[in-house]
């Protein structure tokens, strides 16, 4: 018997799409600090694409919060009854023209509202009594009498079974309306907010339970509305007010516009709290994505979770977090037990198999050889080269190219270093420390390897930064290579495995930035672009400014197109902006963009941030919509071109 | 010509190596703007053969039509058409809004025959690199992606607990699929069935894996299986068209709805338009699931087949009925 490992970190799992998520979903470390439940104004939950946004709200929302997989609901369970909706917005985009007016096309969008939540407000009830243990705690859904509402229409239900159907079928009035304006009479509208608020204080007025109830709406994908809906929806934001609050969520850069649809604006702090999600999944990641490899496996072979370092129910449970971030113990245990699943090679392990391998040592001596032939030395690559001395020896090809270097004293240094003396080549040295990596990893490039650099847990979390969607197609692709493992056994996947999925799954991943977004082609010729350079700057001969992975814009205005397209790269999490600002000597603060380290395995190029490359704007605008000769210029004259990086501290920790 | 039947079409079609000398007798032509020599060249051929020629636009943003550049109402363009025996759309040109347009204004009229002219091209041009890691991504950049975004009066709405098949018609950008699903969102795929349809015979020999390898990866993320993939003319508006009827009469749901994406090459999004006005209303429903391409300028050269197709609409026809 085996285990189907590949499946279980599949995407294609039907979990996926299941409203409730009571029993699948791995409580975040921060999900106290989110003060959700608690909230008395509106809340914006912003993150890129797959850090986990719709699986949080749907575990705030009553699908999961009144699941009947809970076998216990706390006292207070009706004090914060969430509301998922995620709108169509491919159909609301047609919401405009027809020879209507925007007045008309506004109300069709408030009532289009007005039906979804008010439906979802039933089934949140029907899911409060959804079974006869909590029917006699809750229930009497079956004698409340709606017939007040009949005075928004009248041909709305008078039960709350009844309305949920009328509300129904006027979804399904509206959407013939759409399509047929030239033939189908206009439906009876109605007002969203006071709606919604009328139906809440009848049920309140008719089931004691809701007495502390308030009722908060999280609106999913808010980024693609229209404006003037988005301008809408802001207006709710705006003046959101127990028991009915209105939340969003959306993209990094998001918002169309602030206004509402009057003459005010919404303002963060006064009208909204924002939840910046990847900023929370920064800290701890590494431990919550362990949980979750081992929580995964658990679901999947219940049978192997003795030999898992995780208790499933604790993840699951918002009491236990504390056992589990507050304990040193615990986190080296878990993020241990995932090393050894997926257990890393290190640069100075890396430099081991360099020397070991028939194809590698070639290349490094092949390097040296060249490094020497064009400074006119006659001297032998073997005197640069000591199976002892691994990690001095691969860093050799590099040390030679630079001119600075005398040939002599470097010979002379190895030698010191072979009887016993602690110099600059030391492996404690810092010559190793700062270019270990970087010459291992161009070894591996000049060899046309995968770069063995990129395996171990830990690189994979850090390859993921923080997003879960490119965490599980890692750990997937992984595991589709490694195959199979026997019953009972925790598998152990080679280091060269993982780097060969690593860069499969980040080829697969940069594949997919075309389908981002109306600016899509454009951020993927960008990344193309940018991995190239980066690319070229890792395959430097003297390996005197490695791994350059990001980019400082320097020169150049930012005008509105380039600024548009800087938000779009944020908010399809193609770059990061990073934090790190610092201050130039002109005064100004100049931003570091980072490309996602998921596309680091693709282009082959560190995934830890420390050095940064100038860019201008025209550079950056010409890879974003140049011809493919002019991109090809850029990374021949940036790839190659000696220049002066920005070395920084490494924000990742390595 | 060849006169086939379809269910409520007639279509007559025919080939040429250089631009027909059918057009001559056409009372009124619909061009877009030309991005390419081969929409040049219908253009041009057009203008020396119809005396009434107006530039035809939807911009799916405001669902506004616009001819020759002005702003106009559906009745407007029923009154152009109405009367006119030969009524002519450059499908090269012309996007699938614009068609789908002149389609709703012709069930509203008496016209029961439109035109089709589509030039094919003799190559498309595609970049290529000289850095490894930019050559190593087999891509074409025809068009700017946009938004998916409905056309009034073919936009069924999705509800993640209806069910629904959901068929894309594929081109070379697998990033257009991508994005399709990107918009769609997480859907339960034992609900939301997914299937493909290839262009094959591609317009010319081998085009066919132009569009196969770039999709491989995502239709296997897709969990799209051989059973899942239909081949069909890539050049035959009709086979498009009965290529959709076999897929709805197999898939459709009268409990879910029949999405269609076509992402691929023209002659499929004008059997799409047809199939997607003869089914509107129907109780299986379908609905257009389209993003609107911008086509990038001079993405292909020359010309290499012309194909003028008519389409007679059945007496039959209920379209304005529905």
């Amino acid at each position: 018997m085996t285990y189907r490992l590949p499946e279980i970190f599949s995407k294609n799992r039907n979990e996926e799409s299941q409203e409730d998520n009571w029993s699948d979903f791995v409580v975040p470390y921060f999900i106290n600090d989110l003060e959700i439940k608690s909230q008395s104004k509106a809340i914006v939950i912003m993150g890129g694409r797959g850090c986990g946004k719709t699986t949080l709200l749907r575990y705030f929302c009553h699908a999961t919060q009144f699941s009947p997989r809970r076998s216990h609901l706390p006292e207070n369970a009706c004090n914060h009854i969430g509301l998922y909706w995620r709108a169509d917005t491919n159909f609301l985009n047609s919401f405009i023209g027809g020879e209507q007016t925007p007045e008309t096309w506004r109300a069709a969008f408030e009532h289009m509202l007005a039906c979804e939540f008010g439906k979802e407000i039933i089934r949140s009830l029907r899911n409060l009594n959804c079974n006869p243990e909590r029917q006699k705690k809750f229930g009497f859904l079956e004698k409340v009498n709606l017939a007040e509402l009949k005075a928004f229409d009248e041909s709305l239900g008078d039960s709350p079974l009844e309305l949920e159907k009328s509300l129904q079928h006027s979804r399904t009035k509206l959407s013939m309306w759409v399509n047929n304006l030239d033939t189908y009479s206009k439906p009876t509208f109605l007002p969203a907010d006071e709606f919604l608020r009328a139906l809440i204080t009848v049920l309140k007025q008719q089931l004691p339970y809701l007495n502390n109830s308030n009722f908060a709406i999280f609106i999913d994908e808010y980024e693609n509305l229209r404006d003037e809906q988005q301008s809408f929806i802001n207006g709710l934001l705006k003046h959101g007010a127990p028991p009915l609050l209105y939340n969003i969520a959306m993209k990094r850069n998001g918002w169309h516009t602030q206004q509402t649809i009057g003459s005010e604006s919404i303002q963060e702090i006064s009208d909204y709290r924002v939840i910046d999600l990847e900023e929370y999944l920064t800290d701890n990641f590494d431990l919550f994505a362990a949980e979750l490899l081992f929580f995964r496996l658990a679901e999947h072979e219940p049978e192997l979770c003795d030999k898992l370092p995780i208790v499933p129910d604790q993840l699951r449970s918002i009491d236990d977090i504390e056992k589990r971030y507050n304990n040193p113990e615990y986190r080296d245990f878990v993020i241990g037990s995932a090393e050894k699943m997926l257990p890393r090679i290190t640069p100075q392990e890396a430099s081991i198999q360099i020397i070991q391998d028939t194809k590698l040592r070639e290349k490094l001596i092949s390097k040296i050889k060249d490094a020497l032939k064009k400074r006119g030395s006659n001297l032998s690559a073997d005197r640069f080269i000591d199976n002892n001395f691994p990690e001095s020896s691969v860093i050799m090809s590099a040390l030679i190219n630079r001119e600075r270097e005398g040939l002599d004293r470097l010979v002379t240094e190895f030698t010191e270093l072979k009887d016993g003396a602690k110099g600059r080549l030391s492996p404690s040295g810092d010559l190793i420390s700062n270019y270990l990596f970087g010459c291992v990893n161009s070894i591996y490039l000049d060899a046309r390897r995968n770069s063995i650099l990129f395996s171990g847990f830990t690189a994979h979390t850090l390859i993921a930064k923080g997003n879960i969607r490119y965490l599980l197609e890692l750990i997937h692709r992984i595991f589709k290579i490694y195959g199979d493992t026997n019953a009972g056994d925790l598998p152990v996947v080679p280091p060269e495995i993982q780097a060969r999925a690593v860069r499969d799954a980040s080829e697969s991943i940069l594949s997919t930035v075309s389908g981002h977004g109306k600016y899509g082609p454009q951020l993927h010729a960008l990344t193309l672009c940018l991995g190239s350079i980066f690319r070229e700057r890792h395959r430097r001969e003297t390996q005197s400014e490695p791994e350059i992975n990001h980019f400082t814009l320097s020169g150049g205005d930012i005008d509105e197109k380039l600024q548009n397209y800087l938000y779009e790269a944020e908010k399809w999490s193609v770059l990061f902006l990073s934090k790190e600002t610092k201050m130039k000597s002109t005064g100004a603060i100049s931003n570091d963009y980072i490309l996602n380290p998921i596309f680091a395995p693709f282009f082959q190029i560190s995934f830890r941030k420390k050095r940064s490359l100038p860019i201008t704007s025209i550079q950056l605008l010409q890879m974003l919509e140049g011809d493919q000769s002019a991109r090809d210029k850029l990374v021949r004259e940036l790839g190659r071109q000696e220049s002066t990086s920005v070395e920084q501290s490494d924000i990742f920790g390595e | 010509m060849n006169l086939e039947n379809g269910n409520k079409y007639k279509f007559s079609s025919a080939s040429y190596l250089e631009a027909p000398s059918t057009l001559t007798e056409v009372d009124i032509a619909f061009v877009g703007e030309s991005v390419d020599e081969r929409g040049s060249a219908t253009v041009l051929a057009l203008k020396n053969a119809v005396t009434n020629i107006s530039t035809l636009k939807f911009d799916v943003n405001d669902q506004q039509i616009f001819l020759d550049g002005n702003p106009i109402l559906r009745d407007r363009l029923i009154s152009i058409i109405d009367g006119k025996k030969r009524i002519l759309l450059d499908a090269t040109t012309l996007g699938l809004g614009e068609v789908l347009q002149v389609l709703l204004a012709a069930i509203r009229t008496k016209n029961s025959t439109i035109e089709f002219l589509y030039a094919e091209p003799k190559q498309y041009i595609q970049r290529t690199s000289e850095n490894i890691a930019d050559r190593q991504m087999r891509h074409f950049s025809l068009t700017q992606n946009c938004q998916f975004r409905a056309v009034q009066g073919f936009a069924h709405e999705y509800e993640p607990s209806m069910k629904a098949a959901h068929v894309f018609l594929l081109g070379f950008e697998s990033a257009r699929l991508q994005n399709a699903i990107e918009q769609r969102g997480d859907f339960d795929r034992k609900r939301y069935r997914c299937h493909v349809v290839v262009g094959v015979p591609a317009f010319q020999v081998g085009w066919e894996s132009n569009t196969i390898r770039p999709h491989l990866s995502l239709l296997e993320d897709l969990n799209i299986t051989e059973r899942s993939i239909t081949y069909c003319q890539a050049n035959s508006i009709r086979e498009a068209y009965l290529t959709l009827w076999e897929l709805y009469k197999q898939l459709g749901d009268e409990h879910g709805c029949f999405f269609i994406s076509p992402l691929g090459t023209k002659p499929h999004t004008i059997g799409t338009a047809l199939f997607l006005l003869e089914t509107k209303g129907n109780d299986i429903p379908t609905s257009l699931y389209y993003d609107h391409p911008e086509l990038v300028k001079n993405i292909s050269s020359e010309v290499a087949v012309w194909h003028h197709v008519q389409v007679t609409m059945d007496k039959s026809f209920n379209g304005i009925n529905k």
